[in-house]
């Protein structure tokens, strides 16, 4: 078994390796060094290295951008200074902690750990959220693409399929969700063993489509709503006299919207239909029934 | 880590001792060495044997050793308090390098000067202008503080 350079001690725990130049060190011996020496030279043969692949995780850190990641080098690299006299197994502890509160590159959440890590650029994503924006693209490969550099996950990803309560959790969770377009059963191929858990993943992305689509109906109705309301109100301002109870004023925003709702085909239309023109004269029309 | 690393390479060292070199704590303190060079034998040093003390920081490897000739030596990248100009042990200082591969390095030093970037101006002046003022110069020092 080799030894690292820095420290001497065994690599059979620990161990990462410069990409460019192929060295191994202890994680946290090399990392250290980069915080002391400033540059990112290779003790053994100074080329610089841009890559450090750890090699138990099986993960790789792109150095140059190692601050984009929110793991700036003095961060980390302080901690390992003070962990000194603290065992090692903290300090590997505390690394991972590090690792495991990326933020998703899509949501910006990072409540939920992420479960997709681009080996090249140093992304962190939910595996949902991806899947989700190959939906929404039209992307219907079983591979998943890296957004940021097109690293292809696709069944190389060595990191562990998402679980279905963490997926479940992770869709009631999340704020802001964002509909797939299209349907996800029709052009999927049945998925080999080696991926994720492709079908959980598509079940609850289809039922995560179904919530979107009762959110959607409700933000079309509301926007039309806003309409109705915004010529009541400038009506029942003016002092028409028309309108003399908050009751009355209720019947009429509830029927015109109706109307509205309906002659639209209950989606939100701006460019079809002059929705103030239309509810003005649907309010007179109302008006002149209760009047 | 530091003491730890000492520790190995003190057993290295016992193990695989180098040529010329030796290297060892002074007393119970680890962290407080004592080297000795053997003058390189093409070089107006030969015959004399030089003394060093070699102090490790704490954060050792990650900060180079503090290494001084105790012994006087007429050299142009070594001072008069025994002070070495060598970027090995400035900021091109490697946690992958060792005592052993240092001292070493300071060999070299001795046979092949840098009058380039000197440390005592007047003996790269000589050096460069004068080359044989200088080898008799040396032998001289040589001579005298260290045989």
């Amino acid at each position: 078994m080799d030894s690292c350079p820095i420290c001497f001690e065994s690599l059979s725990k620990g161990a990462c390796r410069l990409v460019e130049c192929g060295h191994k060190y202890h994680f946290n011996c090399i990392r250290r060094w980069h915080y002391h020496s400033k540059n990112l030279q290779c003790p053994t043969c100074r080329i610089k290295s841009r890559h450090l692949e750890d090699i138990e995780r099986k993960v790789t850190i792109n150095l140059a951008e190692f601050s984009d990641a929110n793991l700036a080098i003095s961060e980390i690299s302080a901690q390992m200074g003070s962990l000194e006299i603290r065992s090692n197994e903290v300090r590997q502890e505390e690394t991972r902690w590090n690792l495991d509160s990326l933020e998703c590159r899509l949501c910006g959440e990072s409540n939920v750990r992420t479960n997709v890590f681009c080996q090249e650029c140093h992304t962190a994503y939910h595996e949902i959220c991806l899947r989700t924006l190959h939906l929404e693209v039209g992307d219907f490969s079983r591979c998943v693409a890296c957004c940021n550099c097109h690293h292809i996950f696709g069944s190389s990803s060595r990191e562990p399929p998402a679980s279905r309560e963490h997926l479940a959790r992770f869709l009631t969770e999340r704020p802001g969700l964002h509909a797939a377009r299209t349907h996800p059963h029709r052009s999927i191929r049945a998925p080999t063993s080696d991926g994720f858990e492709v079908v959980q993943s598509w079940r609850l992305l289809s039922e995560l489509q179904e919530k979107c689509c009762l959110l959607d109906l409700s933000e079309h109705k509301r926007k039309i709503q806003a309409h109705v309301r915004k010529v009541l109100n400038a009506h029942y301002s003016k002092g028409s006299g028309a309108i003399a109870t908050k009751d009355q004023y209720t019947e009429i925003n509830k029927a015109v919207s109706r109307n509205l709702y309906r002659v639209s085909d209950n989606k939100y239309q701006p460019d079809k239909f002059d929705y103030d023109v239309e509810a003005l004269r649907l309010i007179a029309i109302e008006l002149r029934k209760t009047g | 880590m530091s003491l730890k690393r000492i520790t190995k390479e003190l057993n290295d060292l016992g193990r695989d001792p180098p040529t010329s070199c030796s290297a060892g704590p002074v007393g119970d303190d680890l962290y407080h060495w004592q080297a000795s060079i053997m003058g390189p034998p093409d070089s107006p040093y030969a015959g004399g044997v030089f003394f060093l003390s070699i102090h490790f920081p704490t954060d050792y490897p990650f900060k180079p050793p503090k290494i001084s000739f105790t012994t006087k030596i007429y050299h142009p990248n070594i001072n008069a308090n025994g002070n070495i100009c060598l970027d090995i042990l400035k900021d091109q200082w490697s946690p992958a390098l060792t005592i052993s591969k240092v001292l070493l390095s300071i060999c070299s030093l001795l046979t092949d000067a840098n009058p380039d970037d000197p440390l005592v101006p007047e003996i790269a002046h000589i050096y460069k202008t004068d080359r044989a003022k200088y080898e008799a110069t040396a032998k001289e020092w040589t001579k005298k503080y260290a045989v």
